[in-house]
């Protein structure tokens, strides 16, 4: 279970009633890592969604290389593949701040209750495709600015 | 197919029930566009959301002084694009062109789609649900497409004029292509190309890697090139005892 207070300021739940946000906590739970430890490992199973509740996460792909590299702040989610077929996580997470507290919610407790709650599902996809949209875009904007340089570079 | 199938076999309109289809055909625009034309482009305000029913459509960035967009990825027949239409600030990205002879588009309005979920949030969880597996799945693509870059690009030129193929060039050929075969080595490519001028020392081969001088090797054969291959192409150690003075 976690407080109401700090499930409604994360991203992915803005906007919520106290009911869905009592059931949504349900299927949470709040942590806490020191900096440089390890949340989960790409490559591994992804069985849960993570919102930053306090400090800031690394993620980073292996091999390492800087384009795929960001830092998840407070209020907002990670972990998103949890949601998504074959739910591998793709990126390794880490603590980048001194410590910092995060909410570790059950991706399977989660997608059973939008299937109860179509409304809720809606709500909470479409935030999530937000913010799934916003890392494509970093992504794909660093890949062009790549082959537009090699591009140039050709002519 | 009929055009109302069509929307019914989009990936991202996956388990809805035929009502919920019915409802999005009636705010469907069946379009048709011939090779390059523009459907929409980076910057563009994005207010549709799209399905390939026919062909294929590019999906590319635009420089400044190429006339025809680049692609990065393209959108075949029963997939949907434009889904920027639901990410604030609702700009597209990136440009689309139609990349066959014709391509056939369903145009969708974001508005036409929002009022249809919000009614029937059922629908809304399933599309959205599909459009983010849409999205993740492209990312993934995307992200490792990129990790093949800190690789350097390399060209292998085998040069094939009667006096190389005289010479023995094709058992060359057929060699660098078992040995490329053997892996995805998609930064490495293979070429062949006329005389150099020195018949003597056929078959010659050029080994180019990106950032280095090109290195041309002489009297090659199968033997040979696959340790070029193996110690210059993928370790960077030049054959120093085959290399053309």
């Amino acid at each position: 279970m976690v407080n109401l207070d700090t499930l409604e300021r994360m991203e992915v739940f803005k906007n919520l009633d106290d009911r869905r946000l009592s059931a949504v906590s349900e299927c949470c739970a709040e942590m806490v890592f020191q900096r440089g430890e390890g949340i989960f490992k790409a490559g591994q199973e992804a069985r849960h969604l993570w919102a930053v509740a306090e400090g800031r996460v690394n993620l980073h792909a292996e091999p390492a290389s800087t384009l795929q590299e960001s830092e998840v702040s407070e209020t907002q989610v990670f972990g998103w593949p949890s949601l998504l077929h074959p739910r591998i996580y793709r990126f390794s997470a880490a603590c980048a701040a001194r410590s910092a507290k995060v909410v570790r919610i059950d991706s399977d407790c989660l997608q059973a209750l939008f299937e109860k709650d179509p409304e809720l599902g809606y709500r909470v996809m479409s935030r999530l495709l937000r913010v799934i949209g916003n890392r494509f875009d970093q992504l794909q904007e660093e890949v062009v600015k790549r082959r537009g340089q090699d591009m140039m570079n050709q002519w | 197919m009929t055009s109302k199938d069509s929307i019914m076999k989009a990936d991202v309109f996956e388990g809805l029930g035929e009502e919920q289809l019915a409802s999005l055909w009636e705010g469907a625009l069946e379009l048709n566009y011939r090779k390059r034309e523009r459907l929409f482009k980076e910057g563009d305000e994005a207010s549709h959301f799209w399905v390939v029913k026919e062909g294929q459509v590019d999906v590319g960035f635009e420089l400044p002084t190429a006339s025809e967009a680049h692609p990065l990825y393209t959108i075949q027949a029963g997939r949907a694009f434009g889904w920027s239409c639901f990410v604030p600030p609702h700009k597209y990205r990136l440009s689309s062109y139609c990349a066959s002879a014709t391509c056939t588009v369903l145009r969708l309005d974001r508005e036409f789609l929002l009022g249809c979920f919000e009614r029937d949030p059922a629908m809304g969880y399933r599309v959205m649900a599909n459009l983010a597996a849409a999205v993740g799945e492209r990312f993934n693509w995307l992200q490792g497409s990129t990790t093949t870059a800190p690789y350097a690009q390399v060209k292998i030129t085998v040069h094939l004029a009667t006096c190389g193929i005289a010479a023995g060039a094709r058992e060359v050929v057929n060699a660098l292509v078992d040995e490329m075969s053997g892996e995805d080595r998609p930064h490495i490519k293979m070429q062949t190309a006329g005389c150099i001028g020195r018949c003597s020392t056929e078959p010659n081969v050029t080994v180019q890697i990106e950032g280095e001088e090109p290195v041309i090797y002489q009297k090659m054969n199968g033997e040979k090139i696959r340790r070029v291959f193996r110690e210059h192409v993928l370790k960077g150690a030049i054959q120093t005892e085959w290399v053309l003075a």
